[in-house]
């Protein structure tokens, strides 16, 4: 019963996360469930889907089909809604059916890719354990895995790192709002970097697959910061994990940034020396993304705030190094956090915020997140990125 | 890494041949992973001396999703050989096939090829692929290699082509392929010609004829394999040179890479 919620809705689960990781590049998601996971994605996980277009097919699962494993019947109409369609590829995501009978996506995506000629994906997702950072990670690497890695050796690299191009990388609607995303190109134009790609809200296939072209990559959320790490590993890119939040932390953000370019090791905004600039305040809890949030804290420590709890509701990942951080998705946990005591400052979505017992001389940030809570405050969302942070 | 799925008919001896196989290969110096896919759980027992190891699905109900670690699945048996059972649920409730998949999953999430590095990984699978728990052990990323263990008799031939049929059905989904039969002999009238001549139907090959021998049963009586109990026994011979030849097959066969 501890995993039990009582008064948080379910985060957004793993195939949100593929589902918003592929929304721009020109594909067709297959959602195999009963409409259920189709409904909770395009309604409620996906903000561009209430005006732009994406190529969503519901295969509305049935039990006799699932029992008997009739999968021919959906293979026979996604190929026909594909051709009809004609999406660039073909992305197969789970729901917890699917998953408990053991449904093998990759070898359906494998069957499909035979019948269509085009690329075609399988993901193992479900929406019951993980979350959409999850299915982010599952769904960048995986298309970069077969578009551009047998490439690997013909890539032409920039090896002296001397054209300052970044990627971002680990960015969609879930963890950060289009306006927060803008903020973020327009300060990296200003300081005088070149934006090559935004893995993954990319305008195009083309812009995604050209992510090798740039000299560092910025991981911005936790699923940016294990995307990042394995393009290290196998691109040897070096990347910064962080977001400059707030005046304090944007200047913060930067020398992190020239260190990156300057030694070609990755870093973490956490890992550097933060230099205190504000009188001294209290304390304060931050819950986020651990990225968003430990970004938050350097901000946060340099505006004089003594101790800063970072509390990831998403795991624990790279890319956090050196922060005092909880990691939970215990309700309890979380609940107790929002009503920690002596804070002087409590920074979280306004859904959490709403627990917050004792507000009186309490600030309270609000950090509206679609992932959270969809569309409930997506009115509040405001920009912290390169603008002052709790003023 | 070679990986590797043995199935056949129940009963037809695919644990005995199996064990004889991961024995024969470690003694070629290979390090072998033996995996029963079988809710019975005694695939490795042989290879266990006549012990009978705890199961993935015994641990996992045991101690919970998140408690079970490699050593409590993981147990090394005759010559470093690493034995794991699936298991099953319990008899009458639940589902075998979601079992295997569940415990294959569970090894997988605890990288066990990466932590153990096995050369060679041996998937004894029940009888027929029922459903797709059983066929788990030949999906994408799992065996590459499919050796069916049948004799002569008509109901094992049977099965040999149910389970050769399923894989064709898979054929666009880059599942593992059938790279041979082993005729593990009953002394049925005729039977090298029938099982070749069913070979050869199916558009596959006999690779090896296991003889009949009562070594088997002193073997198994001793708790251990034929190679590990009486290794100059001419039934050894037969386990040597098919453990040879299926690693001469597996060796020298590229498979297409999936997405």
């Amino acid at each position: 019963m501890k995993r039990l919620y009582r008064y948080l809705p379910p985060f957004a689960g793993d195939y949100s996360g593929v589902g918003s990781a592929l929304y721009e590049l020109g594909g067709m998601l297959c959602i195999h469930d009963a409409s259920g996971c189709t409904g909770n994605y395009v309604g409620f996980d996906e903000p561009r889907s209430y005006d732009s277009k994406q190529l969503v097919y519901c295969t509305g699962l049935r039990r006799d089909d699932a029992i008997l494993g009739n999968e021919q019947v959906y293979i026979d109409k996604i190929v026909k809604a594909a051709q009809d369609m004609k999406p660039k590829f073909v992305a197969v995501v789970g729901s917890p059916v699917p998953l408990i009978i053991g449904f093998d996506f990759n070898g359906f995506a494998k069957d499909l890719e035979q019948r269509l000629g085009i690329p075609a994906f399988g993901f193992e997702t479900g929406g019951m354990k993980g979350s959409y950072k999850d299915g982010v990670v599952m769904a960048v690497k995986k298309l970069l895995d077969y578009y551009i890695l047998p490439k690997k050796d013909e890539l032409v690299r920039n090896a002296d790192r001397s054209g300052k191009k970044v990627n971002i990388v680990g960015a969609t609607p879930l963890d950060m709002s289009e306006e927060n995303l803008q903020a973020l190109k327009t300060v990296l134009k200003e300081r005088g970097y070149e934006l090559n790609s935004v893995l993954s809200m990319s305008n195009d296939m083309d812009e995604f697959l050209s992510f090798y072209k740039a000299d560092v990559n910025l991981a911005v959320t936790q699923a940016g910061a294990l995307i990042a790490q394995d393009l290290e590993e196998k691109y040897d890119m070096p990347f910064l994990a962080g977001l400059p939040v707030g005046e304090f932390g944007t200047e913060h953000y930067f020398t992190c940034l020239k260190k990156v370019f300057e030694t070609g090791n990755s870093i973490e905004v956490s890992q550097e020396p933060i230099k205190v600039q504000g009188d001294k305040k209290g304390e304060v809890v931050v819950l986020e993304d651990g990225i968003i949030a430990s970004s938050i804290r350097v901000d946060l420590l340099a505006q004089g705030y003594e101790k800063v709890r970072v509390v990831s509701l998403f795991g624990k990942d790279a890319g956090m190094t050196n922060v005092e951080a909880e990691y939970t998705e215990d309700e309890d946990m979380i609940l107790a956090a929002i009503n920690g005591e002596h804070c002087a400052l409590v920074a979280a979505d306004p859904l959490l915020l709403r627990y917050r017992e004792n507000t009186e001389g309490v600030k309270l940030v609000e950090l509206p997140k679609y992932a959270i809570s969809s569309k409930l405050y997506h009115h509040k969302r405001w920009i912290y990125i390169a603008e002052k942070f709790s003023e | 890494m070679v990986k590797i799925a043995i199935y056949g008919k129940g009963g037809i001896g695919k644990s005995t041949t199996t064990s004889n196989l991961s024995a024969a290969l470690s003694m070629m110096g290979y390090r072998v992973m033996q995996i029963g896919c079988d809710p019975k759980a005694d695939s490795t027992k042989c290879v266990m001396g006549g012990v009978k190891i705890p199961t993935v699905l015994d641990q996992l109900r045991e101690k919970g999703t998140d408690g079970v670690e490699l050593e409590d699945i993981v147990f090394e048996g005759f010559n470093g050989i690493l034995c794991v059972e699936a298991g099953g649920p319990t008899p009458g409730i639940g589902c075998a096939g979601l079992g295997i998949i569940s415990a294959l999953q569970k090894l997988e999430e605890l990288d066990a090829f990466e932590v153990y590095k096995p050369d060679i990984v041996l998937y004894d699978v029940l009888g027929d692929v029922v459903c797709g728990g059983f066929a788990m052990p030949i999906r994408d990323g799992y065996a590459e290699h499919i050796f069916i263990v049948t004799s002569g008799e008509m109901m094992a031939l049977f099965a040999a082509s149910n389970i050769s049929r399923a894989v064709d059905n898979f054929k666009n989904r880059g599942y593992a392929k059938v790279s041979g039969i082993i005729l593990n002999e009953r002394k049925v009238e005729n039977e090298d010609t029938i099982v070749k001549q069913f070979a050869k139907e199916e558009g596959h090959t006999v690779i090896q004829k296991i003889r009949r021998s009562d070594a088997v049963q002193r073997a198994e009586d001793l708790g251990q394999t034929v190679i590990e109990a009486l290794p100059d026994a001419d039934i050894a011979e037969d386990y040597k040179e098919c453990a040879r030849k299926i690693m001469e097959i597996c060796e020298g066969i590229e498979l297409e890479k999936c997405v």
